[in-house]
């Protein structure tokens, strides 16, 4: 998969790489930080959005207004977010859903209030910052296919990190704290470092995404592309995905970003066919929304393991078909 | 100090209380537990058993009293911190992490035994590969010895009843216990299933040198498995002893046949 | 003493206002006392039960618009209840919760497709003009709605105080197996409830409507009757009342003294803010009598 990752740019279009490929990979590195917190550690966060925009608007300072290197930005970008984030985690210690739900509602609703208050950040609902040509070492990161390997190369890095995280000690603590609270405390596991922890290394995911829509795709942090609705979409791309799964976090990514066009491209084709003549752009924004309900609660009832779920099930038949089934099968779950 | 240590009892609980609300459900119980002893709690319904294991696995503070675990005071020891000290436990009504596979269920009891950090188990390489790989060995020796080999890869709330309760055996086993406490681990087992499990508790016991401390409904078990049995009842020890003693004893009787419907 | 009647204004506006928050949140806790679902589809529900009365206005005046929207709300809900509800039931909350966000964003989606996405107005017939009580001015149509969702509240405290179905509910919550065992029968206590939950949205959408007009930002306002939630108990409804009346005064209050400073705004957050250092200082609310849920 890795190897068709690289490939990308010499197989699709530009507008393919700028429109799809860069912000899946981006919404799914994001998805994964949310899939920690509440697939994996099971607390609801409803403030994804939020933690992104604060990524990417201390990386945007950073780079913009005091020249710190792009990377470091980057990490910055995160670090910041992951420091909110734990504070954010805090009541999580003593509650749980409804009022974690909230909690983390109003940390959403407070960031964002707030940044488009910081006089840093332009001010006003529609604060946007633009960052400087990106540069990494005299090296120009101006073309989409040079933006799309670098937001690569920090997923790919990031993901593999969370991947081997998951399956770690680490991971097995968080899924005992989500299974059976009392009887994991009693194994040896700290809920207060624990939740704390979920909630630090998942707003830390969310910072580095924030930094790179910035550096890596659109080239600038503004403030209306991470209201609730935008939480709540990455909430939906880990549902369908698949929670408590790595590879979830990118296919449901995936499905919610090519769902409006999917969505555009059939109702065209009912509308011609019956000749009613183009839909409109509200319909069509309102149908999405629609869509993306029913596949919530589609998959929520009938698979709530989501398309990773398929995914894998799809693998195994392609392998039986291949006669490959027995090499694959001594690999790592 | 050492040799002091040895000669005293492993678990010491003095005075114990514990109410909720208005409720009492522990009055004042003394206990002391030995070093390598099987040790049962017995005692009608609403005697207070689960609440003394629930109280010694740190569960519950005692509203009052002292429960002394191998020299340390475990009433201001944090519930996470117990498993390190050596306690652990399975639960009356399997508290099993159903998500997880059976492998992972016990790997969680290794928990407290493993000391990688987030960075190194991200990056998972050298020390943290060589740590999480003895320890899976070690668990794959104790799903072995219960039997568990085949399951191990199956999700915990798959399996039959008798496996689940095991799955739980084997965590606790995993956290290498001093004490392990056993929360009626028979019930609803069937005859042959009960033998099974007698025979694993009595190697862990002799074989390992785990202490235990066992509730029980069925007496032939109790009374054929335990070295000493204590009885509770409303909250208060009424007799202790071995089996003999115990069943010989005129209040345990009493209570018994008083409190036949509770 | 301008600056004291300027106070006084601030918070009497407030805790009208609050009031109505407090409407809104009864909408929340009337399900989560039938069926332990914390319903983020209220806030679509008020949306969709707002456009439908500002849709059907034109075409059948504002009695019948009601009805109409009252019948088709409580075919909604119900129809929400069997179909996407009922078969998650038994799985955690969280997935539940996940559920209520799914049917949120079909209804929200549903109601615009139907009714389109152009903000409207709501107009009761309400005279605008201030009532002047000594030195202070009250806005009428606030003074009014803040009556009628005061009325409500009364309503539904009484329905559950006094009614068969209401006392069933408040024994669902305690205990919905032991419930089923006493003959209580569960489908239509469900049933009611989700339909007066359906009700308290149009009557939240309509009261709200006229005040702020009818659009998506409805279902945000919905959401700011969490932090009441919060404050006030999930389970109880004088603290709902208080609570209520605490976020509207609160906001109104932010909005008079520090908005001034910051550029204004404070009103859109100040109810978050409340909850979260209740979340943080005092996490079983007001009348910290209930124990903080646990799953």
């Amino acid at each position: 998969m890795l190897a068709m990752a690289v490939a990308a740019p010499f197989l699709l279009s530009e507008y393919w790489i700028k429109a799809i490929l860069i912000p899946t990979i981006i919404f799914g590195l994001s998805a994964l930080g949310l899939n920690i917190v509440s697939g994996y550690a099971g607390l609801i966060s409803m403030g994804q959005a939020a933690f992104m925009a604060l990524g990417a608007f201390s990386a945007v300072i950073a780079y913009g207004r005091f020249g710190v290197p792009v990377p470091l930005a980057i990490l910055l970008g995160g670090t910041v977010a992951a420091l909110v984030g734990v504070v954010v985690g805090t009541p999580s210690l003593r509650i749980k859903g409804l009022y974690l739900m909230v909690a983390t509602l109003a940390s959403q609703f407070i960031i964002i209030w707030a940044l488009q208050r910081v006089p840093w950040t332009g001010s006003g609902s529609f604060a946007t910052l633009n960052t400087p040509p990106v540069r990494i070492a005299g090296f120009d990161f101006s073309t989409p296919t040079a933006k799309y390997y670098l937001v690569l190369v920090v997923v790919a890095v990031m993901t593999l990190f969370g991947w081997n995280l998951v399956r770690s000690r680490i991971g097995r603590a968080w899924m005992a704290l989500r299974e059976h609270d009392i009887a994991a405390s009693i194994m040896g596991v700290s809920m207060l470092r624990y939740k704390l922890l979920a909630f630090l290394v998942s707003s830390f995911y969310a910072g580095v995404a924030g930094s790179l829509v910035v550096f890596g795709w659109t080239g600038a942090a503004s403030v209306q592309e991470y209201e609730l609705d935008v939480s709540i979409k990455i909430l939906g791309m880990i549902i369908i995905g698949g929670l408590g799964s790595v590879l979830g976090s990118f296919l449901g990514a995936a499905f919610i970003l090519l769902l409006p066009i999917l969505i555009a491209v059939a109702m065209q084709r009912v509308a011609a066919l019956t000749g009613g003549g183009t839909v409109s752009v509200d319909v069509l924004a309102n149908a999405e929304h629609v869509v993306f309900g029913a596949l919530i609660l589609f998959f929520l009832i009938r698979e709530p393991q989501g398309l990773a779920k398929l995914w894998f099930g799809l693998a195994g038949w392609v392998d039986r078909r291949t006669g490959t089934f027995n090499a694959t099968k001594g690999g790592r779950k | 100090m050492a040799a002091v240590l040895a000669e005293r009892a492993l678990l010491e609980i003095s005075n114990v209380h514990v109410a909720f609300g208005g409720v009492v459900a522990l009055a004042g119980v003394d206990l002391e537990v030995r070093r390598g002893e099987i040790y049962s709690i017995i005692g009608p319904n609403g005697a207070g058993k689960t609440t003394m294991l629930n109280a010694i696995s740190g569960v519950f503070r005692p509203t009052q009293g002292r429960i002394t675990f191998d020299g340390h005071d475990c009433s201001r020891k944090r519930t996470q911190q117990l498993a390190a000290l050596g306690i652990a436990r399975t639960f009356q009504n399997l508290a099993l992490f159903r998500g997880m596979t059976v492998e992972e269920n016990v790997l969680v009891g290794r928990h407290a035994l493993m000391r990688c950090g987030v960075i190194e188990c991200g990056i998972h390489f050298g020390r943290a590969r060589a740590e999480e790989k003895r320890h899976r060995e070690r668990v794959a020796s104790i799903l072995e010895f219960l039997g568990l080999t085949q399951v191990a890869r199956e999700p915990a709330d798959k399996l039959p009843y008798g496996l689940r309760k095991r799955v739980e055996l084997g965590r606790a086993l995993a956290v290498e216990p001093k004490l392990l406490l056993l929360d009626e681990p028979m019930a609803g087992m069937n005859h042959a299933e009960k033998d099974a499990l007698m025979k694993l508790v009595t190697e862990i016991n002799a074989a390992q040198g785990i202490t235990v401390i066992l509730i029980e409904h069925d007496m032939g078990v109790v009374m054929s498995m335990s070295h000493r049995v204590a009885v509770l009842d409303h909250g208060v020890k009424i007799a202790e002893g071995t089996p003999g003693q115990v069943s010989a004893d005129e209040a345990v009787i009493r209570a018994y046949l008083g409190s036949g419907d509770e | 003493m301008g600056e004291l009647i300027f106070g006084i204004e601030l918070l009497i506006t407030g805790m009208l206002i609050g009031l109505m928050y407090s409407m809104v949140a009864l909408g929340f806790v009337l399900i989560y006392k039938a069926s332990s679902v914390f319903n983020f589809a209220q806030g679509a529900m008020t949306l969709f039960a707002a456009l439908t009365v500002v849709g059907l206005i034109p075409h059948v005046g504002l009695l019948w618009a009601l009805l109409i929207a009252a019948v088709v709300m409580c075919v909604v809900a119900v129809g929400a209840e069997r179909i996407v509800f009922r078969p998650l039931m038994g799985s955690s909350q969280l997935t539940i919760f996940m559920g209520t966000v799914g049917f949120a964003s079909i209804l929200e989606g549903a109601s615009q497709i139907m009714w389109g996405t152009k903000p409207r107005g709501l107009q009761l017939g309400i005279p605008s003009e201030p009532l002047k009580l000594g030195e202070v001015f009250v806005s009428k149509p606030d003074l009014i709605s803040a009556a009628i969702a005061g009325l409500l509240v009364i309503a539904i405290v009484l329905f559950f105080k006094r009614t068969r179905i209401g006392l069933g509910l408040r024994a669902i919550a305690d205990d919905p197996a032991a419930a089923a065992v006493v003959g209580i029968p569960l489908r239509r206590v469900w049933a009611v409830a989700w339909s007066l939950a359906g009700l308290i949205a149009i009557a939240s959408g309509v009261l709200w409507g006229s005040r702020i007009g009818v659009h998506f930002g409805m279902s945000l306002i919905a959401l700011k009757a969490l932090p009441v939630l919060i404050i006030g108990g999930i389970d109880s409804v004088a603290g709902v009342i208080v609570a209520g009346l605490i976020i509207g005064a609160a906001e109104a209050l932010g909005e008079g003294y520090i908005g001034t400073y910051i550029g204004g705004g404070v009103q859109d957050v100040m109810a978050y803010v409340v909850a979260l250092l209740f979340l943080m200082f005092r996490p079983s609310g007001l009348f910290g009598q209930t124990a903080i849920q646990r799953l």
